[in-house]
């Protein structure tokens, strides 16, 4: 039953002057699962988000990625095992759709990026699996903003990495996308692959991930299965809602 | 037949013209074609070495190198107005070859040297400052403000130096010679440390394709993506202050050109450096040697020497407004 061990955090803490971020943060994500960081605004979820892709150095503690150390792992290695998706990437860009998502394969490239046939089968896949096919020569400046941020998805899955790391990828997209990008999402894991995604709609978290990670001040307040009844006691408290907002919580309960 | 492979050979046809025409301008009338039937006198050897094909030469390379720097600071500022003139690196280089000729140097190697030192700092100074103050993304207006004010303070201490040295003649008039801007009277070791600086910049230039790409899609992105952003900022720098600090000690200050050719390359080809580095150096090296041309075409004909500074700034303020503007109206 249980899968390997994608990443895990021991005690992750991270300070900006003397303001715990995040404080002692212990989990352990296992292969294969969707995992949707749910928490108010300021409650860390970038900022984890970031630490886990080694962005951003922990203060103190340690994360792991398929039993590899965050801290001893160069940096090419650590750019090949994890994709990254920011939360407001810069699509004002004139690169072709095709050209943004071959740079996906450049972790694995050398100083002079030259693709060969194994890249382009992976970049074509990508596109495929976006749907992005019929835009590849298109400027991504000139893309919708749903299409942009599906050219964003395929970047990341060029990387062709066990573990993705998706900075809220979803508020710009519409119902219909939404959804399509839940679908891939899924397929992903079936693959294999393991997804954090920090995610503002609630309703949307709980309907698709298999567990939810929730951050109130930069703690782990809860970390479960989208089932547990506990989890609505501890979003209320995490997200000061009052009566009124409660029926909406509830409603999807 | 791609558009790369058009624009290459329309390059390939443009440098060999223009480097004729400009080895075939001057006081005295040589027949280029008899230099191929070995047909030239002494003198005329001398005069078409030495003069014409030196001066050529130092056209191209320091075009190239000024529009290779121009390229990577564009990249580096994440800003396509960025350029050496702009950001301090051609006024930090004059202030710096200036303090090394007023402490007695004549020697071009030190000089060279001193205006790469001077340039590396002046940069490094702009890009700290307008950094701190805008949160990690180059704010355009800081970047150019900043810009400014380091430049004009080189340019006041330069002009400090400067009159303290006119005191003795000669070496007050090497320096306001030298901050003209002039092509002529080029050395041949001149062009070998040009030639070498110029391979160096633009092999490290080509290697940096990769990361100036990678930096472009936003510091996250680039780092989660394998590049080293600080460190590559850095060693980038660096090396776009030795191309301009080295072309502005041999060449003195010629603006803009660092400005005009990459983006007029980004217009072309758009955003990708696997083209903005190798265009931007052959569009570089064609302008400077036409610009150069012309000066040398307007004094034979006019008689009135012209310096190749004031050419470009003639021809890169307007296109600089314009673009200034254009982004305003976006």
């Amino acid at each position: 039953m249980i899968s390997d061990e994608t990443i895990k955090c021991q005690n992750l803490t991270y300070l900006i002057n003397k303001n715990k971020i995040l404080s002692n943060i212990n989990c352990s994500i296992n292969a294969g699962q969707i995992i949707a960081i749910l928490g108010p605004n300021g409650s860390g979820k970038t900022t984890f988000l970031k630490c886990c892709a080694g962005l951003i150095k922990p203060s103190s503690g340690n994360i792991s990625i398929q039993g590899e150390s965050l801290s001893t792992l160069g940096l090419k290695k650590r750019s090949q095992m994890t994709s990254y998706i920011e939360q407001h990437p810069d699509f004002e860009l004139s690169y072709s759709v095709k050209e943004y998502v071959s740079f996906g394969r450049y972790p694995h490239k050398g100083i002079i990026p030259l693709l060969n046939k194994n890249d382009l089968e992976i970049i074509n896949n990508a596109l495929e699996n976006t749907d992005l096919t019929s835009l590849v020569d298109r400027p991504i400046s000139q893309l919708s903003g749903g299409e942009q941020h599906r050219v964003a998805l395929a970047r990341a899955l060029a990387v062709n990495s066990n573990l993705m790391l998706l900075d809220e990828p979803l508020a710009a997209l519409d119902i219909q996308h939404t959804l399509n990008f839940i679908e891939i999402l899924k397929q992903l894991t079936q693959q294999g692959k393991t997804i954090l995604i920090s995610i503002h709609d609630i309703n949307l978290a709980l309907s698709f991930c298999d567990k939810i990670m929730l951050l109130n001040e930069g703690s782990i307040v809860f970390f479960d299965s989208p089932n547990q009844e506990s989890l609505y006691e501890k979003l209320k408290i995490a997200f000061k809602v009052n009566a009124k907002e409660e029926k909406q919580i509830t409603f999807f309960k | 037949m791609t558009k790369t492979t058009i624009y290459y050979l329309l390059f390939l046809f443009l440098i060999p013209t223009l480097f004729y025409l400009h080895i075939n301008c001057g006081e005295f009338d040589i027949d280029i074609t008899k230099f191929f039937l070995g047909e030239l006198s002494e003198n005329e050897l001398v005069i078409l070495y030495d003069l014409r094909i030196t001066r050529a030469l130092k056209a191209i390379f320091i075009g190239g190198s000024l529009a290779i720097a121009g390229a990577l600071l564009q990249g580096v500022f994440k800003n396509p107005l960025a350029s050496p003139g702009i950001v301090g690196t051609s006024s930090g280089a004059m202030l710096g070859a200036i303090l090394i000729m007023f402490i007695g140097c004549t020697q071009t190697y030190f000089i060279s040297l001193g205006a790469f030192i001077g340039s590396a700092i002046a940069t490094l100074l702009v890009y700290a400052l307008s950094y701190s103050y805008s949160s990690r993304k180059s704010d355009l207006t800081t970047m150019i403000l900043i810009g400014v004010a380091i430049s004009a303070l080189c340019a006041s201490a330069s002009s400090l130096i400067l009159s303290f040295s006119l005191e003795d003649w000669e070496v007050g008039k090497r320096m306001v010679l030298w901050g003209f801007g002039d092509l002529g009277n080029t050395q041949d070791y001149e062009i070998y440390i040009l030639l070498r600086v110029f391979v160096i910049g633009l092999i490290f230039a080509i290697f940096q394709i990769k990361n100036l790409n990678l930096m472009s899609l936003g510091q996250d992105t680039a780092q989660s993506l394998g590049v080293s952003v600080e460190l590559s900022k850095f060693f980038i720098i660096i090396i776009s202050s030795m191309l301009a600090g080295t072309a502005v000690a041999f060449g003195g200050m010629i603006g803009f050109i660092g400005l005009i050719c990459p983006h007029m390359v980004r217009l072309l080809f758009g955003n990708n450096y696997k083209h903005i580095i190798p265009f931007s150096c052959l569009a570089g090296a064609t302008l400077l040697l036409l610009v150069d041309f012309l000066v040398k075409y307007i004094k034979l004909q006019q008689e009135y020497d012209l310096k190749i500074g004031i050419i470009t700034s003639f021809i890169g303020v307007p296109f600089f407004i314009t673009l200034i503007i254009k982004r305003k109206l976006k």
